[in-house]
């Protein structure tokens, strides 16, 4: 009986996360940074949020990477189911690497979350159009986020979201690469 | 039939960690032929697969991604009917998110959840299984009965009574963990509008519909039909009953119950995997909501200390209900022994 050949999507994966996990947090940095040097504008599409949604849309193509990584490394016979899992895979990755890039950064810049902290605050304070009472509360809300950001729920609750967010997105650009640059197993096709 | 972890003749069909896949069989549990596409094994077996099988998805990934799914589009599709309801319905100007509107309106929201349950983790979930069975849906999700059924039935209505002030202790147990005051707060909220849902003075039949019996049905539909059967395939039962049991328990955002929540939700799988049936975990399901129902509409104040457990029961009543819950589960399980 001939040896089966292990094909094992982990490398692949794992590459694509880290890549695109650095990627992810470079732009999620950069919003803040631009949050931070900013006027405040009293609205919610301030330089984080931007940075959020880019950095989101960046990081679902993780999954495509993997798969092409994947591809070079065994051929093009592969099962969308198969693009899905390493999709996935490669979502949790970018999740770990922006994660723990995050919890360095402040090490290495140490007034970031202050500064970022105190910019957010003063835009929501030019925020009129919301009644006081919610602009306090939304002050309070991010002031304990801050205070928390190293705190094991705040992390749980980033790798639970982030998991979720990037995982899906992942699953579904790894399918879809497997779809478009992959082809059935031989043996397979129907 | 042998009772082991592939369980009632439903053949392992799987992809490994390297990604190749296995291929068996799926006979939904009953033996019906599929109309999906196939190939023929070495053996001249015909192999019916089912799309999740020729595309090369596993098992797991297909309950794990559903459940979560599931909740959102849930979850989405409740709170999104129930604001365009409250802002179309409410004389003034008011945002959908005032606490008070909301208390005024609490039927609307238990109606709007229930349309959301019905419509996804039912009905989506109903349609979904035929991505991943060539047989009948309803003997994928194990809507059957034989001889053992109505006994076990009937005896998980008594062991899911006995079993309260055991619950009630792993509640004050989890009540022992701090948690962050935002989201407690959230909590005292989310208890207030259950509370007082349940204690209103006409709704205790349209309570047990709301709390009772729509997620009785819908919720086992999901978890205990769908999402387990699936993730037995891959990781057999007892890994299946596990994550299964923490996903209910996380699928209901009370991190302060997540405990007995996820100890209840393992207890249902084990009495679906026991009895090969869903209608024992449906009952279960249905008794212990359906009495917190009725427990609240008799004693509200009872109902609300036992929902925040503040406080442990009587050591002697806690001796009694672990000691019975412990005989009952013996005998289901001497009762389900197979040949």
């Amino acid at each position: 009986m001939e040896p089966v050949e292990k094909k094992s999507y982990w490398n692949a994966a794992g590459m694509a996360g880290v890549i695109f996990g650095f990627i992810v947090f470079l732009v999620a940095t950069i919003g803040s940074y631009a949050t931070i040097h900013s006027e405040p504008t009293g609205t919610f599409f301030s330089g984080t949020i931007v940075a959020s949604v880019i950095g989101c849309l960046i990081g679902a193509f993780g999954g495509v990477l993997a798969v092409k990584l994947y591809i070079n490394e065994y051929g093009p016979e592969l099962k969308i189911g198969t693009g899905a899992v390493i999709g996935l895979v490669t979502g949790i990755f970018i999740t770990l690497v922006y994660q723990v890039f995050s919890m360095i950064w402040p090490v290495i810049d140490s007034s970031y979350i202050e500064n970022l902290q105190s910019a957010m605050i003063a835009n929501i304070e030019m925020m009129d159009a919301l009644p006081a009472a919610t602009r306090d509360e939304m002050i309070d809300a991010m002031y304990a986020d801050m205070q928390n950001y190293y705190s094991a729920g705040t992390i749980i609750q980033n790798l639970f979201f982030g998991v979720l967010t990037y995982g899906l997105l992942n699953l579904l650009s790894g399918l879809l690469a497997a779809k478009f640059m992959g082809k059935p197993p031989q043996e397979e096709a129907i | 039939m042998q009772h082991d972890e592939n369980n009632s003749g439903l053949n392992n069909s799987g992809m490994n960690s390297s990604g190749s896949q296995q291929h068996n069989p799926d006979s939904g549990g009953q033996g019906e032929s599929g109309s999906g596409p196939g190939f023929t094994s070495p053996s001249g077996y015909l192999h019916q697969q089912s799309w999740a099988e020729r595309n090369g998805f596993p098992p797991w990934l297909l309950a794990l991604v559903w459940v979560v799914l599931g909740f959102v589009l849930f979850q989405l599709a409740g709170n999104t009917m129930a604001a365009i309801y409250l802002i179309t319905a409410a004389d003034d100007a008011v945002t959908a998110f005032d606490v008070e509107l909301l208390m005024e309106h609490i039927d609307v929201l238990f109606i709007t959840n229930s349309i959301s349950q019905i419509l996804f983790l039912g009905l989506m979930t109903w349609l979904i299984t035929g991505l991943v069975t060539t047989g009948k849906r309803s003997a994928f999700l194990r809507f059957r009965t034989d001889d053992k059924t109505l006994p076990v039935v009937l005896l998980t209505v008594v062991l899911v009574i006995v079993m309260q002030p055991v619950i009630w202790l792993f509640s004050w147990l989890n009540a022992q963990i701090p948690m962050w005051d935002g989201y407690m707060a959230m909590e005292e909220t989310q208890m207030e509008m259950i509370k007082g849902f349940l204690t209103a003075d006409h709704v205790t039949l349209i309570a047990l519909f709301h709390v009772g019996l729509v997620p009785s049905i819908c919720e086992e539909i999901l978890f205990r039909g769908y999402a387990q059967r699936l993730m037995e395939k891959s990781w057999g039962i007892w890994a299946a009953i596990i994550v299964g049991g923490v996903l209910f328990g996380l699928f209901h955002i009370r991190l302060t119950q997540l405990i007995p929540l996820t100890l209840i939700g393992m207890l249902l799988a084990w009495l679906v995997w026991r009895s090969d049936s869903i209608y024992p975990a449906i009952t279960g399901h249905f008794v212990n909501n359906g009495g917190s129902v009725l427990v609240a509409s008799l004693y509200s104040d009872y109902a609300l200390e036992q929902m925040t457990a503040t406080e442990l029961p009587p050591v002697w009543l806690l001796l009694v209900s672990a000691g019975v819950t412990i005989m009952v589960i013996r005998y289901i399980h001497h009762i389900t022994e197979r040949e």
